[in-house]
């Protein structure tokens, strides 16, 4: 159980800046090309004797006094690491060409709509027309595209209502893809310069990142209007800027620039999608570890440990939640006339869009004879309803539902349950505990309940049908009593909890046999018009008995007399809400999809998703196996590697001295717990997975591999050409996976047997038979405007 | 070593750390130890020296057999108080009870717990001379003849053997003596702990193999340095019995077993880098870890189900969650002989082989998403919906004769490898699956019922694949044809022609739509052993055939019946999931037990019985709450001291911070945390074993914070603590010795959150 001084030595990053003979000088002209990209970025690291054992110097900003060297020591290992030789920066551009080629080729195809961009194409058409609409994920990714959309001329009329839809001419869909394509080509080289950093030689940086560029699975993402690809460029920044952000000095003006950079690409990958916090989870683990190892080098002042974490927070958390939050002001100030999606908010959130019909100014007071509107507050199904149909089931009497559009049919007239049919000469207030019932005035019939199963939840004891009963004559019977009770701590304080009041006084309505007036997300079948269920319940949950009147109109009532409205909501209680709202239709996201894939799977490749398929041709979301597998089979190698190290130094043997090995160890452990940190929750998750919601972890992974790459051919492998000459041959695979398997990344033309040949595996299910015999015959398949219904539909068929 | 200072000696081993790899460090270990009994007992000299009599000396060596024997006494007093008050059944007695009686009268019963308590329970019937005449019905009075007093006072018993199982576990622990009673007093009287020991149910059995469990790891911790002495085999062979019982009461007692696993796991690390220690000696620490923590306990486990199987031999109410061999085999089976080979045109019922052994059933209700078509479910209960009937597949082309049942004269078998439609008798539909997924579990297709007897398509066809035949028990009984489907004794797979999936049953169940019936699935089975796509004919109706009744169906095995009744057990457990929209309110949130947000009315709310709602005690729950804060921070701190070199941690110290500190913090996470993940209703009691968990926790922090400090800072905090646990329970104690009448003023005062509803 007690530590060793070996343990320190298992430490994370930084270590391996402070060195005492520099092998390499950086700045002296390399002699040839070879030698000049096998440069050797990773320095000796620094151990300090103190009171009871050694430990590991972390931060090397010394005094300049004492130690003149430590500045030095610094400038090195950032040169080291950083892009400032001629060479390097024609490596780099041969990847800029390489990977523009390979990812923005011929973006205008296929020339229709593809998967999601369903969902986000036509976001983006809403924030153009400021139209407020509901989607789960935060703004940030989708009015980029909208942004450049608007740019380049969209007017936001074409809706990309369905998959495999031609775009009309006006549409600038390629502009827009264009975005993706130039995010996904950024990634590409933040991927370079991440891996530069953490101490990887640039020609095995360069031959990983080029396997990257033509990741099969990275660059399908890139081509579609997705939001996938800003979310990875914003993710391989955030990755970068804090690699970076490492090399330099805690508190210094570098550390702090780079750590402020990582905030910014923090915030703005949250506000692209949620999978955002496990990247900030991630930053914190590290920062986490971090403050042990500055907390065990007893050369920093605690004083100076703390501003460090101080310093961290607010540039890794506040600055994120100030950018996320300022995005949501932009969405909310974008979208302000009333959309399809408004139906999900309060009213009083849809108070606030332009050309909404929420109920203003109603009458304050509601008494005997006043002619109401209640609304159920537990769902947002809408208002208590009856129409003429009548039921199916149980009793077969007249329907009740919740209906969420202002309707005639919503109006109930209260009378006092002992008096029914007399009208009042004065008004008279409906106080606590008072007994009424409830006419529907279009019918003329009463709110009724009686020992009868409900329609759709017949199977649960608790509940009994309601429905609206009554013929011309009839004062009703016992069954048609309500007793109002007011929920006092939900109302708003003073005379609504005495009284009831219209918008302020949430009530329960209990029935003479002791249940309570209650709505659920349960929803009639089609006699019932698909409207929501209203049921009597003896022990549903509070929230979904609750019930305010909105819509109050009495004869007796002076025209003067108080009026009320829903409160405005400030920004924040806005910006609350929306989050509930994404929280809890995130989690309802349980249906199925033909496409879905389970997180176990995804390692392996198991399956794709088809995004497309039209004029013979697919384009099917698949990675480049070659590289897939190989990250996979990384993170187990070194997860049974590190297991028998461990055992090793237990057991007494040196491990971990050699600086190659270490900081190979730092950054693996680094960005294995990027993988983990993106890959682990996914099973917590209960709602429908695709493969694409593996593509983060996966980056993560092919920097850990990247990593393990290095130490083979650069360390394990003695032989200096051998481990070039295998990095070469891997390169050359991953490239040929990627070739012989675009054409459904690009949805070009293929056979059917070239398709059958790819396919390996059982799972791997791009339609083969979708393909034609020769490809001769392509010549003859139309791939314009001159698609008719049919085929269109086949197509929405087969995706 | 630590008794005088909490904090950490400063002065010892201060050279170097890495040296427990060498013989002094065991020895100094050894002197440790000595060292530590001396201070002890000078310690507790010093006290009687005053006394200057030899009373003081018979104190000492009295102590540890008079304490916990008064605290024992006094924790059958509180439990055993008017154990018989409320004369009525009781909360979960319902359940309990009636599980108990079933062992009396013999017949099969099937519950989501294993045998263990439910058989000690049922011991204490049989005990009673209980004869099963009562069948437990909640709120109903005892009858006359019931001696339903002996039954609670024989469960209370295990309630009150908690409080000595704690005095040793905290003594051994190495706590102070006065956080020893503290601890004993705060088990002893705490409410909920008194509440559920009053009556016949599993949770303070459960609570006690806790405790026995806990403290047997702690007891190894203690015999540590004395590996292979027989003092050290005998506890760890207790160990293994204990996690066995614990596991075989309730599945909760998994959580501990976690614990000790972890426990066992670092003490084989550790040993790992002793370089005196032989290789051939530490593969011995690894077996008899094996023997003792994984085998006997799974022993124990299994023989609690040979027991059971072996007492429940006739049928009962838990025949229907069972494979048809083994109902087959119990005493008044419903499964009658019927005719031996399975014909087209043969009515059937299908039960299911795999996780939730239930009959292939279908109803007129039809899915409320995917096709809509007709429901697939699983049910286990005889119902005119599960009879299918074999037809042949349309594109065979072969039509019955009118009788539906021959063709020209002919009866067809259903052979291996035949194409088959399987009609379902009374909607007429047929057994389909299609490209739909499924509605529950997740990368299968959709089953539903389709078209008719006439209509329909190929996707109403399945291909027999027959993988088991057993034979008769009779020996004299005929060979039969091994290519034909024979009821109760052949297994099959039904393959979709189309799809190439086979029938499944998932072990999960369906929404409240589906009326909670069991998932059916298509599903693309690996392995042909993939017992959840194997199926058999349980019964068999075919009136042109004779009943052989030389049959004698074959005997189950009972390992088969062993797992199948485990993974039934987890079925129903999965199927306890809450309506979203139902308000209940028994069932309460997690966050609400640490809390103590919420207690549990435990009977019917009627002033004139005695009530007993179940609680916490605020002292024990709120200060215990709060010390799994303080435990964390001054793990912190010690880990910052730790960094800075500030002070030295030897192996010792690091040893005793993790059995007081880490190990009962890490119990109280696997007992609390689980419960916030799954989705099944929870209760308070659940958190039962959390709580003592918590106490020790508590128990740790006291010490820590006090054995240190200076006498007039101790003394008064120990006399606090002790004064307000005391005044706690007394005036909490109508809570749990039972209370009548509404309105107290009693109990008014004590009413200090208004979610407490018990006094109205």
């Amino acid at each position: 159980m007690a530590k060793k001084p070996g343990k320190t030595q298992n430490s994370q990053a930084q270590s391996q800046r402070a060195s005492k003979k520099n092998k390499i000088p950086a700045d002296e002209p390399s002699p040839s090309l070879l030698q000049a990209i096998d440069q050797d970025p990773v320095l000796p690291f620094e151990v300090k004797d103190g009171p009871e054992r050694p430990f590991l110097q972390i931060d090397t900003e010394i005094d300049e006094q004492t130690d003149k060297s430590a500045p030095d020591r610094k400038e090195k290992i950032v040169q080291l690491r950083t892009m400032n030789t001629k060479v390097e920066r024609l490596l780099v551009l041969s990847l800029v060409l390489i990977a523009s080629y390979v990812r923005l080729k011929n973006l205008s195809w296929p020339n229709s709509v593809v998967f999601d961009e369903v969902h986000f194409g036509k976001f983006a058409a809403k924030y153009v027309k400021n139209q407020f609409f509901f989607d789960v994920h935060p703004p940030l990714a989708k009015m980029l595209f909208a942004y450049f959309s608007s740019m380049a001329g969209f007017k936001g009329d074409f809706l990309f209502s369905k998959i495999g839809e031609e775009f009309p001419s006006d549409t600038p869909y390629v502009f827009m893809r264009l975005f993706a394509a130039v995010s996904g080509l950024f990634t590409v080289l933040l991927m370079y310069f991440t891996l530069r950093s953490s101490g990887i030689r640039m020609w095995v940086a360069y031959l990983v990142t080029l396997c990257f560029a033509v990741e099969n699975s990275f660059v399908t993402i890139s081509r579609y209007i997705l939001l996938d690809s800003p979310l990875m460029l914003f993710i391989a920044a955030a990755a970068y800027a804090f690699k970076k952000s490492q090399l330099y000095p805690a508190l210094s003006f570098n550390g702090s620039r780079y750590l402020l950079a990582t905030g910014v690409a923090l915030g703005f990958a949250v506000a692209s999608k949620w999978v955002g916090l496990f990247t900030i989870a991630w930053v914190g683990a590290l920062c986490a570890i971090r403050l042990m190892f500055y907390l065990g080098d007893l050369t920093i002042p605690i004083s100076k440990t703390i501003k460090i974490a101080l310093s961290k927070l607010i540039f890794l958390l506040v600055v994120p939640f100030i950018l996320y939050a300022t995005f949501f002001y932009v969405h909310f100030e974008t979208l302000i006339n009333d959309g399809d999606g408004s139906a999900f908010f309060s009213p009083g959130f849809r108070m606030t869009l332009k050309g909404n019909n929420i109920p203003q100014n109603v009458y304050s007071d509601v008494g005997v004879g006043s002619v109401v509107t209640l609304r159920h507050l537990g769902t947002h199904g809408g208002y208590l309803h009856s129409h003429t149909a009548t039921y199916e089931t149980g009793s077969k009497q007249q329907q009740v539902t919740c209906y969420g559009h202002l309707d005639d049919n919503n109006k109930w007239l209260i009378e006092l349950a002992n008096r029914p049919g007399v009208t009042l000469n004065s008004f008279q207030n409906i106080t606590d505990g008072e007994k009424i019932k409830l006419f529907h005035i279009n019918t003329q019939h009463r709110l009724h309940s009686h020992d009868h199963k409900p329609p759709v939840s017949s199977n649960s004891d608790w509940q009994k049908e309601i429905s609206c009963y009554g013929f011309a004559g009839f004062n009703g019977d016992w069954n048609d009593d309500w007793t109002v009770e007011i929920d006092k701590r939900k109302s708003t304080p003073g005379d609504a909890q005495k009284v009831v009041k219209a918008i302020d006084t949430k009530f329960r309505l209990r029935h003479s046999s002791g249940c309570y007036l209650f709505s659920h997300k349960t929803k009639l079948p089609k006699w019932g018009f698909e409207q929501q269920e209203v049921t009597c319940a003896h022990s549903g949950k509070p929230h979904l008995t609750l019930w305010q009147i909105e819509g109050s109109e009495s004869a007796v009532l002076p025209s003067d007399s108080k009026r009320t409205s829903y409160s405005i909501p400030n920004f924040w209680s806005k910006f609350i809400e929306s989050h509930k709202v994404m929280w809890n239709i995130n989690k309802g996201l349980t249906a199925t999809h033909v496409y879905q894939s389970y997180p176990q799977e995804w390692p392996l490749l198991q399956r794709g998703i088809s995004y497309w398929g039209n004029h013979n041709r697919q384009v099917y979301l698949f990675g480049n196996a070659i590289l897939w597998w190989s990250v996979s089979f990384a993170v187990v190698l070194f997860a049974i590697v590190s297991a028998v190290e461990l055992i090793l130094w237990h057991l007494g043997s040196p491990v971990l001295n050699e600086p190659h090995v270490m900081n190979y160890h730092i950054q693996y452990v680094e960005y294995i717990l990027g993988f983990l940190a993106h890959y682990i929750p996914s099973f917590l998750m209960q709602r429908q997975m695709f493969l694409h919601h593996y593509l983060p972890a996966y980056y993560f992974g092919i920097l850990a591999f990247a990593h393990a790459f290095d130490i083979t051919v650069t360390y394990v492998c003695k032989k200096k050409r051998v481990g070039q000459v295998l990095a070469l041959i891997f390169t050359i695979v991953v490239v040929a996976f990627y070739y012989y398997y675009s054409p459904i990344i690009y949805g070009t033309e293929w056979t059917k047997e070239q398709c059958k040949k790819t396919q390996w595996f059982h799972g791997w299910d791009y339609n083969c038979n979708g393909f034609v015999d020769d490809l001769t015959e392509y010549a003859t398949i139309p791939t314009t405007t001159t698609t008719t219904a049919a085929e269109t539909a086949a197509a929405a068929a087969a995706n | 070593m630590e008794s005088t200072t909490s904090g950490f000696d400063e002065h010892q081993n201060l050279s170097d750390l890495s040296k427990r790899n060498n013989k002094d460090n065991v020895q100094e270990d050894v002197v440790d130890q000595i060292d530590d009994n001396k201070t002890q007992i000078n310690e507790k000299k010093n006290v009687c020296a005053k006394n200057h009599l030899g009373f003081g000396n018979i104190l000492v060596k009295i102590e540890p057999i008079l304490g916990p024997l008064l605290i024992t006494i006094l924790s059958f007093v509180v439990r055993f108080y008017k154990i018989d008050r409320n004369k009525n059944v009781v909360w979960d007695e319902a359940h309990f009870g009636k599980f108990g009686s079933y062992y009396i009268k013999h017949e099969f019963y099937h519950d989501v717990h294993p045998p263990l308590g439910k058989m000690l329970i049922a011991l204490s019937e049989w005990l009673a001379g209980f004869d099963g005449d009562f069948d437990f019905e909640s709120n109903t009075a005892y009858p006359a003849g019931v001696d339903f007093k002996f039954m609670r006072q024989f469960n209370a018993t295990f309630g009150a053997l908690c409080a000595p199982v704690t005095y040793y576990t905290a003594k051994w622990m190495g706590f102070n003596i006065l956080t020893v009673y503290l601890v004993s007093i705060m088990v002893t009287l705490e409410l909920s702990y008194i509440a559920l020991s009053k009556f016949i149910l599993l949770d303070s059995m459960l609570l006690f193999f806790t405790m026995t469990t806990f403290s047997c790891m702690v007891k190894i911790y203690n015999l540590r340095n004395k590996p292979f002495t027989p003092q050290w085999s005998i506890w760890m062979l207790l160990t293994g019995i204990n996690i066995g019982c614990v596991c075989s009461v309730k599945w909760v007692g998994l959580f501990i077993t976690v614990i000790v696993g972890l426990y066992t796991i670092v003490e084989l690390w550790a040993l790992s880098c002793d370089a005196t220690l032989s290789r051939k000696k530490y593969y011995k620490h690894w077996l008899i870890r094996i023997i003792d923590l994984i085998i006997i306990p799974f022993l124990v486990y299994m023989n609690c189900f040979k027991v059971h199987f072996s007492l429940l031999y006739k049928s009962g109410t838990g025949d229907a969650s069972t494979n048809t061999l083994f109902q087959v085999n119990l005493e008044g089976t419903q499964i009658e002989n019927s005719p031996r080979t399975v014909m087209f045109g043969s009515d059937v019922t299908i039960r299911s082989h795999g996780l939730s052994p239930n009959l292939l059933h279908s109803h007129i209700q039809t899915y409320p998403v995917g096709s809509l078509q007709n429901q697939i479910t699983g049910y286990g209960f005889s119902d005119e919906n599960n009879k299918w009937t074999f037809k042949f597949a349309r594109e065979d082309g072969i039509f019955f004769d009118s009788n539906n049942k021959t063709v020209n004269g002919e009866l067809i078998a259903v052979k291996d490898g035949d194409t088959v439609r399987l009609n379902h008798k009374s909607t007429m539909r047929n057994l389909h699956s299609h490209y739909v997924a499924s509605h529950v579990s997740q990368g299968n297709f959709e089953v539903s019922g389709y078209g008719t007897d006439e209509g329909g398509d190929a996707k109403d066809n399945w291909i027999i694949e027959i993988v088991q035949q057993l034979k008769s028990n009779n020996p004299d009984f005929h060979q039969e044809d091994s290519e034909n489907i024979h009821p109760v004794s052949t297994f099959f797979r039904l393959r979709h022609q189309e799809l190439g999936c086979y029938l499944a049953s998932t072990g999960f169940s369906y929404p409240g739509w589906g009326f909670k019936q069991s998932e059916i699935v298509c599903k693309n089975s690996w392995s042909k052993r993939d017992k959840s796509t194997w199926w058999n004919v349980e019964d068999h109706w075919n009136d042109m055939l004779e009943i052989e009744d030389d049959y004698v169906p074959p005997k189950s095995k009972f390992w088969t019946d062993f797992i199948l009744i485990n993974f039934a057990m987890a079925a129903s457990n999965n199927a306890l999931i809450p309506d979203d929209d139902k308000y209940d309110n028994l069932a309460s949130e997690p966050w609400e037990w640490p809390t103590l947000h919420i207690g549990l009315r435990m009977c019917t709310w009627a002033h004139d019985v005695y009530r007993y709602y179940l609680i916490g005690s605020p002292f024990n729950t709120w200060l215990s709450t709060a010390s799994l804060f303080v435990c964390i921070i001054i793990l912190a701190y010690t880990l910052y001291e730790w960094r800075r070199q500030k002070i030295h941690l030897n192996e010792n110290n690091i040893w005793k911070l993790s059995i007081q500190f880490v190990f009962p913090f890490i119990a109280w996470v696997t007992h609390f945390v689980p419960f916030l993940i799954m989705g099944r209703v929870t209760y308070v009691h659940h958190y039962l074993p959390a709580l003592y968990f918590s106490m020790l926790v508590f128990a740790s922090t006291v010490d820590y914070l006090l054995s240190g400090s200076k006498t007039y800072i101790k003394y008064p905090s120990y006399l606090i603590l002790f004064g307000s646990c005391i005044y706690i329970y007394i005036i909490f104690a109508p809570l749990c010795q039972g209370m009548t009448g509404f309105n107290n003023e009693d109990l008014k005062k004590i009413s200090w959150l208004s979610s407490w509803d018990f006094n109205f």
